[in-house]
């Protein structure tokens, strides 16, 4: 009896032990991917966490794990990869809070991939199901500044609990841009004011000439009832500097509404302070 | 005495503890090996090989070797994964691995590097195991070499064979236009090559356009109005010499064309279909 009762308690301190072992071995095997992961040895990390995952029989770290591996190929510009890992981390996620961080990363990252119908869908379901509606805002304005459509981006911003700053930060952008049909059409009324109006002056002028040039020269054929070289001169000459001045105009605004763009994301990611993609 | 014998079996449970934590956690032959088997199944191959890699050491397992060679070749280092075929010891896997990589350089448009692999594999092999003939002739096509011979598929049918005949014929006597032809076309009558080379459009319009300078030039010298004359003159020059040049050119990029598309065609053919392919390794066959 006495024997048996020493076999019973030896078997459960070592089943104890055995179990405890498994969890100090995955404490230690976590400890070593988080710090690989802080020395932005991002490959590495993903594959510790990978084996951390693959022994912990428990799921004990699965959601933590899973988001972290999100954040490493994140950090590795492996979007497609994040995105896998962060919708993993949303399905294994311990509690309603942490479900709620892994949902915002994911569609951080959505945003980040321009997948902005996807993200748009996202943010709408977050915000009818986590009710967190000024998180959900904050994030469609994020998406719309990345479509390059900075009025609608205002707007989520303009709405109540929501940053103030980057409301003023987009109308600024809006109104530096340029339209390129405005621009078309001030060349139509006038050659070359498409591109003055871009701030092509140069450019503006040259268009100016030509179109004087050969507008004159095509009058004056008519003029003379020299209708062949009327024609010819304004449809092979004139109407193509006249239709080209349109074009080059609408393009220019265009070119610089890219270069406002570009200008306005190189700010959000290194003058910006507020949280960000 | 029994009690003796049960502090043995603690003291040694605890001694085993106690070393595995000494090497890190889950570094053990076995785990790595469970571990990569896993990234291997996963399609992980790139951290497969590293974990492969650093327990290849202390076994001599085929199978090992196998999955590591076959990791080498997804991640695009054929040359280590031809180091693998080279440690495994029997040759049905090693045969697998080594398909597996004449198929990867196929894929890749390697056809000279599948035919110096074959050449290899052809002085190694055994009469009846040379299931790397189709793709090693099929690659001497596609490569520009010479063919040697011909080879007899008994699993092909009727209809495949004919398919393979004819793609293989397209590519060896592709359909081509004479560059002098197309020029001389043009000359005769501006545009004719074009539509010799199957540019009708191109061919008509170049018609028109120069046959409209042409008479301009003519009708402005005829009314004395030289500069003009001389102005659709240049201009008839340069659209006739154009059309000349143009319908060559086009001659040539046709045959280039209908060359690049053959190839193209012959290839698609045989990466479809698995029996032109040589024994290659299945990861699946090993992951349940």
């Amino acid at each position: 009896m006495k024997i048996v009762l020493i076999l019973f308690i030896g078997c459960l301190v070592t089943v104890s032990g055995i179990a405890q072992n498994l969890d100090s071995l995955l404490a230690k095997q976590e400890e070593i991917a988080v710090s690989l992961q802080d020395a932005e040895q991002f490959y590495d990390a993903v594959t510790e966490y990978e084996r951390l995952l693959f022994f912990d029989v428990n799921n004990k770290y699965r959601f933590k794990a899973n988001y972290r591996i999100g954040q490493c190929y994140r950090a590795g510009a492996k979007l497609l990869e994040a995105s896998a890992a962060f919708n993993r981390a949303v399905i294994s996620a311990p509690d309603k809070e942490a479900e709620d961080s892994a949902r915002i990363e994911l569609i951080k990252i959505t945003i980040l991939r321009h997948d902005f119908g996807t993200a748009l869908t996202m943010i709408q379901q977050y915000e009818m199901t986590v009710k967190k509606i000024s998180t959900a805002r904050y994030w469609r304005g994020w998406t719309y500044m990345m479509m390059d459509d900075w009025e609608r981006a205002a707007n989520c911003f303009g709405l109540p609990d929501t940053t103030e700053f980057l409301r003023q930060f987009c109308i600024y952008v809006q109104n530096q841009k340029y339209s390129p049909v405005k621009a078309r059409v001030l060349s139509a009324l006038l050659p070359g004011m498409g591109q003055f109006y871009t701030g092509n002056y140069f450019q503006g002028t040259i268009s100016m000439g030509w179109n004087v040039l050969f507008g004159f020269l095509t009058v004056k054929s008519f003029l003379a009832d020299r209708v062949f070289d009327g024609f010819a001169v304004g449809s092979l000459l004139w109407m193509r500097f006249y239709g080209g001045g349109q074009e080059a105009a609408e393009h220019y605004a265009a070119e610089k509404n890219t270069e406002i763009f570009n200008k306005s994301l190189l700010f959000l990611e290194y003058e910006y302070k507020g949280i960000k993609l | 005495m029994s009690r003796d014998f049960l502090i043995l079996i603690f003291a040694a449970l605890s001694a085993v503890n106690l070393y595995s934590q000494s090497q890190g956690p889950f570094q053990s032959f076995q785990d790595r090996k469970s571990f990569a088997d896993f990234l291997f199944c996963k399609g992980d191959y790139s951290r497969a090989a590293s974990e492969y890699e650093c327990i290849s050491g202390f076994e001599n397992n085929d199978s090992l070797f196998l999955k590591l060679g076959y990791s080498y070749l997804q991640v695009n280092n054929s040359k280590l994964a031809g180091l693998m075929v080279n440690k495994i010891r029997d040759s049905a896997q090693a045969e697998q691995l080594q398909g597996s990589i004449i198929m990867k350089h196929f894929t890749d448009g390697e056809y000279l590097k599948v035919l110096s692999l074959s050449d290899s594999l052809n002085k190694k092999a055994q009469t009846g195991q040379k299931s790397y003939i189709p793709i090693s002739y099929f690659s001497s096509i596609l490569s520009g070499q010479t063919l040697q011979g011909n080879f007899q598929l008994s699993i092909v049918s009727s209809n495949e064979t004919d398919t393979i005949n004819f793609l293989v014929n397209k590519v060896v006597r592709p359909e081509k236009k004479s560059e002098l032809t197309a020029g001389l076309l043009s000359a005769v009558i501006p545009g004719a090559g074009k539509i010799y080379t199957g540019k009708t459009g191109d061919g008509i319009t170049t018609f028109l356009i120069t046959g409209l300078m042409t008479f301009l030039t003519v009708d402005n010298f005829s009314r004395n109005h030289s500069f003009r004359g001389y102005v659709f003159g240049v201009s008839t020059i340069l659209f006739y010499g154009g059309s000349i040049y143009g319908s060559a050119a086009s001659a040539q990029l046709m045959n280039e064309e209908n060359e690049r598309s053959a190839r193209n065609q012959l290839a698609d053919f045989v990466k479809l279909n698995e029996f032109l392919h040589p024994k290659t390794f299945n990861p699946g066959s090993v992951c349940k």
